[in-house]
């Protein structure tokens, strides 16, 4: 009996698939029994869930070559997305190859999909189905995401921070976990963009206004005769001396409409486009002031890194 | 200038508002530590008590809270 059943082809397809993935991955060892995932993106550089990390710096990491130490260099909450610098020699640069490639795919609902982390004692793997593919996103922690992804599989911690593959094996996101138990995708874009910035500065630029706001809801006339979708309003609460914001003229009680023509509803909302922006560069804050509308050129900055 | 309004029950303190702008900027436990000038534990304290104030569940919630009660800068 020598013919291969359309079964165990099927079952070493998907085992292939999911091996094939594995040294791309890393365990990320968060104590003596708890330990993430992360995705060796490019170099030495490691990409893992921001929150799960929970304010440490470093880290013990584990991949294929053994374990090696890794310095979290960058964790931008908004996105979930921490960026992680280990031992150059444990992690040969080639291991990356396949990961760089997912910058632009995308998705589609109901595609199959392979997840595949590491827990100290090896990679795990598991698959599942895209069950929600949309459009870019704001994250409720005001992160400014590529492409909103939920999947429908079964699997436990060790996978946070895992790599979500299509079944070409091409990298596209990485599995995190959001509110009510649902299973996001960071797409491979928005983790890009992350590590592009820290490859290029050493560290993640916060953009810097010096705003501080607080939400309002207009009344339902209001809301139309200014014309907005929706009646949450960021009104001024306070602006923080020698600020970019102070030196544009921006004072408290101004109603925040808009940054670069994307309109703003909600402190989340100019976190998630002030993340977009580069420190140096103008921004056009529309506020209204008195009844009218009005529009500042504002110079962004940059927060005030602490020393390390 | 400073117009904030009181809502909600507990207000962060000044050093509560320090510590979670530091997480806002993803600033790591010892990193808050050595900014701040205090034990790596004082931080830990001062992070439990403002998940507790904000009913957050993660630093990010927390963070997102304190934005919407202005008590973060963006």
């Amino acid at each position: 009996m020598n013919a291969t059943t359309v079964l165990q082809q099927w079952s070493r397809e998907r085992s292939d698939l999911a091996v094939a993935l594995a040294p791309h991955t890393v365990a990320i060892a968060l104590g003596a029994r708890r330990s993430v995932s992360g995705i060796r993106w490019r170099g030495a550089l490691v990409v893992t869930a921001a929150e799960a990390l929970a304010g440490r710096d470093e880290v013990v990491v584990v991949s294929e070559q053994g374990e090696t130490q890794g310095s979290v260099i960058a964790c931008d909450l908004a996105t979930d997305v921490a960026v992680l610098r280990t031992g150059a020699q444990a992690l040969p640069e080639a291991a990356g190859a396949g990961t760089t490639a997912a910058v632009d795919p995308m998705l589609e609902g109901g595609a199959g999909v392979v997840i595949v982390g590491r827990a100290p004692a090896g990679p795990v793997m598991g698959f599942g189905t895209v069950r929600l593919a949309g459009p870019a996103w704001r994250s409720r922690r005001g992160g400014a995401i590529a492409q909103r992804l939920e999947f429908e599989a079964v699997l436990d911690g060790r996978f946070e921070g895992a790599l979500v593959a299509d079944f070409a094996g091409t990298a596209q996101a990485m599995l995190v976990s959001g509110p009510r138990g649902r299973l996001l995708g960071i797409p491979g874009q928005t983790i890009h963009r992350i590590v592009t910035a820290v490859e290029q500065h050493g560290y993640l630029p916060k953009p810097y206004l010096g705003l501080q706001l607080q939400g309002l809801w207009l009344d339902e006339a209001t809301r139309n005769r200014w014309g907005r979708r929706s009646r949450s309003l960021a009104a001024v609460a306070g602006v923080e001396s020698e600020s970019p914001a102070e030196a544009a003229g921006i004072a408290p009680g101004d109603l925040l409409e808009a940054i670069d023509g994307v309109m703003i509803y909600d402190a989340e909302g100019l976190a998630a486009q002030l993340a977009q922006s580069i420190p140096g560069a103008s921004v056009a804050l529309r506020l209204r002031r008195g009844g009218q509308s009005q529009t500042l050129q504002v110079r962004v900055g940059e927060r005030r890194r602490p020393q390390r | 200038m400073n117009l904030i309004l009181q809502r909600g029950s507990a207000r962060l303190t000044a050093r509560e508002r320090e510590v979670l702008a530091l997480v806002a900027a993803g600033t790591s436990n010892k990193g808050i530590a050595r900014e701040l000038q205090v034990s790596p534990n004082t931080v830990k304290f001062h992070i439990a008590a403002i998940l507790e104030k904000l009913d957050a569940a993660t630093r990010a919630e927390a963070v997102v809270a304190a934005l919407r009660r202005g008590e973060l800068t963006l």
